[in-house]
């Protein structure tokens, strides 16, 4: 079973309508085949079916305009349990009640509103539909906006005050990308202590957590390969390179710059491309090719005092490790109790893809090459 | 049959029948309305009539546009596996409005692509951009006006009655002639330089005629499409 999902057109695209049904409830499609159009303000899309199988339910008529991101349909595969189908289709249903769904106005008949008004609106929530103007030509203007909060007020009175933060840009892109990948993907998360001991010395150098980790990672990923993998329909396509991303925190939200080919990479080289990235990232200069192709993320929220979370895997990845920060601890050492800097990994990995005892021996690679960075220059 | 040409040039493409394609093409004097649009409130239907107007309604979105022999339109098909293709589909206007902005640079007329999707020159529209994205291929077209009538444009066009300080074309700007060949040379080398993209000449392949023919006889030449609100 599969969900169609309204896609995002544009940047800043807030809802698309469902322009034109090519398939109905009920007709067989065909992997890629196109069975909606759809469209935003500026573009229209053909969307087409992730799976073969059943068209089973349609959830938004034509003509309707929904929130992007939102279930627009469900196909059923044949090896579908029907029960479980059904049961997906009510909860989805219910959670549709909630969803403001909107016969959109053609631009032509847009209501006669100054952009000022328009703004005031929707600062505080006002149906602009219910307003009336007193413009020149029943024009919306600010004063009418300003009177209809004013009669509303006893009844806002009773609710908590609202700051409207519209979700835009790069937040409206994580936003939709972490949904989609916790919806689609079962995600399992383990966690495994590391001895950052040896990692410290190599610190000192010069050698970053980030470069080891990556390099650490890619070792790893060369004798676990399924974890360097995406699922697409019915097949895991196992990557051949291994790309490292590394989620980097910039003013704007997250965004994850990539070392491609990590595997083939040494630990200084690595160290310099990690360096550069990030200074990338912060100053808003890395090109399309640095952020783009990915085939593993690693998240490091070890300088906010983290110790384990569970991260989201990256859309069209497998799994995605979260790093804490590196304190010290006490650790059971030939039956005396010694403190050792530690770490903490969070491995979180699609399970349609592995099973926990991979993934954890995956983990148990990682942990092995960050223990003993010397390892990590063969 | 040039809108019909430009879906069926997609769907090829789309379907890997055809290669990357980037079109020139001119229309005689028609009003070109957006998918959705409305004639009856986008166009005077009376100025049509008397001056021999067609109307047609193309498969993209957008508003309704006035062409005759002096508008340009360009557009380019790209498979979405492409490396040029964006991963936001609304980036095609910044990538080649952005790119037949520089080509226009190389006959220095020095106009600047406006987002989300226009080209301006003097502060005034010479170009609107719209798109359709399929499962494998993407269409990015555009306008340009070079030595469009815009008196008629004006008078087609009712939203356009007053707004010829908005929208202009490049030789009223100018004063001067804009060759067409120049133009359709400079926006190619505004590619390459821009994406590296290089071209080589070609006609529409039997195959794009055909499904062209089949559309234009199914959908572009009744008035159920063209004139379906």
């Amino acid at each position: 079973m599969q969900t169609v999902i309204l896609p995002r057109l544009d940047e800043d695209q807030k809802s698309g309508m469902i322009l034109e049904w090519l398939k109905g409830e009920g007709a067989e499609v065909e992997k890629d085949e196109p069975i909606v159009i759809v469209m935003s303000e500026k573009i229209m899309m053909d969307v087409s079916a992730p799976v073969s199988g059943k068209l089973y339910k349609i959830f938004a008529q034509e003509n309707m305009e929904m929130p992007v991101g939102q279930v627009i349909a469900v196909i059923a595969e044949p090896s579908d349990d029907p029960n479980i189908v059904s049961r997906f289709v009510e909860e989805a249903k219910r959670s549709l009640a909630g969803i403001e769904v909107k016969k959109p106005q053609k631009p032509e008949e847009k209501m006669p509103i100054s952009p000022l008004a328009r703004k005031l609106a929707e600062q505080y929530g006002i149906d602009v539909a219910m307003v009336k103007g007193s413009g020149p030509g029943g024009r919306i203007v600010k004063e009418d906006i300003l009177k209809t909060v004013e009669e509303l007020k006893p009844e806002a009175k009773a609710q908590p005050r609202i700051l409207t933060i519209p979700l835009t840009g790069i937040r409206k892109i994580i936003a939709e990308r972490v949904s989609s990948s916790h919806l689609a993907a079962p995600h399992v998360t383990l966690t495994m202590d590391a001895d950052a001991s040896e990692a410290n010395k190599l610190k000192e150098t010069g050698i970053s957590y980030n470069a080891i980790l990556i390099k650490a990672v890619a070792k790893a990923l060369q004798s676990y390969p399924i974890l360097n993998s995406t699922l697409e329909g019915d097949q895991i396509k196992q990557f051949e390179d291994v790309n490292i991303g590394l989620a980097v925190a910039i003013k704007e939200g997250l965004i994850a710059p990539v070392v491609h080919d990590a595997e083939k990479k040494t630990l200084g080289e690595i160290n310099i491309a990690v360096e550069d990235l990030i200074r990338k990232a912060r100053e808003n200069k890395l090109s399309v090719s640095e952020v783009t192709g990915g085939t593993f993320t690693i998240s490091n929220l070890g300088m906010f005092e983290v110790d384990v979370f569970t991260p989201i895997i990256t859309p069209g990845q497998s799994a995605i490790l979260g790093i804490g920060r590196v304190v010290d601890k006490p650790q059971v050492v030939s039956a005396r109790i010694e403190i050792k800097p530690t770490v903490t990994f969070s491995l979180s990995f699609d399970h349609r893809i592995a099973d926990g005892a991979v993934a954890a021996q995956f983990l148990q690679f990682v942990k092995k090459f960050f223990e003993n960075p010397q390892l990590l220059s063969s | 049959m040039n809108i019909a040409v430009e879906e069926a040039v997609l769907r090829a493409v789309n379907e890997k029948l055809s290669p990357n394609t980037i079109r020139f093409w001119r229309n005689v004097n028609s009003v070109v309305v957006g998918r959705n649009q409305s004639i009856k409130k986008a166009v005077d239907l009376n100025v049509c009539k008397k001056l021999g107007i067609t109307i047609v309604r193309r498969f993209t979105g957008g508003g309704a546009v006035y062409q005759d022999h002096g508008n340009l339109n360009w557009s380019i098909f790209l498979r979405r596996s492409n490396s040029i293709s964006p991963i936001i589909i609304s980036d095609v206007f910044k990538i080649f409005g952005g790119a037949v902005a520089k080509g226009l640079d190389f006959l220095e007329i020095n106009v600047n692509f406006q987002p989300p999707n226009m080209i301006q020159f003097n502060g005034k529209k010479i170009s609107g951009l719209a798109a359709y994205a399929k499962h494998d291929a993407i269409l990015c077209h555009g306008t340009l006006l070079i030595s469009t009538n815009l008196d008629t444009l004006s008078e087609v066009l009712p939203l356009h009655k007053d707004s010829l300080t908005k929208v202009t074309c490049l030789e009223r700007e100018l004063k001067r002639q804009v060759p067409l060949s120049l133009v359709r040379t400079s926006i190619l080398q505004g590619l390459e330089e821009s994406y590296g993209i290089k071209t080589k000449l070609g006609t529409l392949s039997e195959t794009e005629m055909e499904k062209a023919k089949a559309l234009y006889d199914e959908k572009y030449s009744g008035s159920e499409w063209n004139f379906k609100c």
